[in-house]
């Protein structure tokens, strides 16, 4: 891979590091002398600074819960995804075990009802508590993993001058559609196994 | 001296799905740039960790996590690589994020870095994922990758480079 931009400049490659935190203090004292200097290298600090703030507030994804309940279940039992090349495989035929799987899914359906229910009549977007060692674990685990607050990196930009930022995480609410709207997906998945 | 606090107990595979199922998904969109090849990911990779938990040394969770996810998705590009799969990320409209019409230009714009990121050769694909996605350390990323330090800051800088360069169709 080839690049034309500022790749003459012998500092270029050191300005995502910088970005990072990730040079020592005699490296990055350098730098910015260079930076004072060089407006070209200042420039690709400004660019690269938008760039990997842009990279670090894509949205998050989660998977469908119907994933996740398969998912739990497949590895429950120990089994490695359909198209896995790197993952030892337990020998079952792959129609007894899309029979188990749906057999299994309806079933934990089911239970989410009731945890669904149980959530409900509480008064609140609680997430499910879950019990050690029953089929409501897994209830448990599906609703935490969508309801749990996601982690988003923001970061402020980056005064060209003022050298590297530190990594702010924060909580936030997750983009990827509230609570409420996926408790109504189990529901509604819940009804199309029920009627 | 205090004792060493209670959480440090290893964990269930269960209570990795539990806690940091949302970041393993998205690592491993991130890694795949679609919904069919993260949920492969996921899966196997929660297979790793159930079948290796047991190794898991208490320190920062999400950076073991993200590292086996990486390996997975490593190995696996390895063995395809006689025989390339292409593929561009879903169909937007299989995205859960909500998109109000004020945001339909933001939510274009990061449909495109999403695809300039899933396009990333995937050496320098997994150092940006890694360092921006899952914020694992140089160091890390240089124990995850079995790389030199120097060569996961060359790799994150160029990484950037590209997508820079996708984006905006300037020359590379």
């Amino acid at each position: 891979m080839t690049e034309t931009t500022n790749m003459a400049c012998p500092w270029d490659e050191l300005i995502s590091a910088f970005l990072d935190g990730e040079l020592d203090d005699t490296e990055a004292s350098a730098l910015e002398a260079h930076l004072a200097i060089h407006a070209e290298c200042r420039s690709e600090l400004d660019e690269m600074t938008r760039l990997r703030q842009r990279v670090r507030t894509l949205p998050m994804r989660s998977g469908t819960p119907a994933f996740w309940l398969r998912v739990m279940d497949d590895v429950a039992a120990d089994r490695p995804a359909p198209s896995s090349t790197t993952e030892a495989r337990t020998v079952v035929s792959a129609a007894a075990s899309r029979r188990w799987r749906w057999a299994s899914v309806a079933a934990s359906l089911v239970v989410l009802a009731a945890g669904v229910a149980g959530t409900r009549s509480g008064g609140g977007g609680a997430p499910v508590t879950p019990t050690e060692g029953t089929t409501v674990s897994r209830a448990g685990v599906i609703a935490g993993i969508t309801a749990t607050p996601t982690r988003a990196q923001v970061e402020p930009e980056t005064d060209p001058g003022s050298g590297p930022v530190a990594n702010v995480s924060s909580t936030t609410t997750s983009t990827l559609g509230s609570e409420r709207e996926w408790l109504q997906q189990i529901a509604d998945a819940v009804n199309d196994v029920l009627n | 001296m205090s004792l060493p606090p209670v959480t440090d107990a290893i964990p269930t595979w269960e209570d990795v799905a539990r806690t940091h199922g949302r970041f393993l998904y998205t690592v491993a969109y991130r890694l795949t740039g679609n919904d069919d090849d993260a949920q492969d990911l996921v899966q196997d990779t929660l297979l790793r960790v159930r079948r290796g938990l047991s190794s898991y040394q208490p320190g920062n969770f999400e950076a073991w996590l993200a590292r086996i996810c990486t390996n997975v998705f490593l190995d696996d590009v390895r063995r395809r690589r006689r025989r390339p799969v292409g593929f561009l990320p879903d169909d937007p409209d299989r995205v859960m994020t909500p998109a109000p019409a004020a945001d339909e230009v933001s939510t274009m714009l990061s449909r495109d870095l999403e695809l300039a990121v899933a396009r990333l050769p995937e050496e320098f694909r997994a150092a940006v994922v890694l360092c921006d996605v899952a914020g694992l350390s140089y160091e890390d990323i240089a124990v995850s990758l079995g790389i030199p330090v120097g060569t996961v800051r060359s790799r994150i800088h160029r990484g950037r480079k590209i997508l820079r360069a996708a984006l905006t169709g300037m020359p590379r």
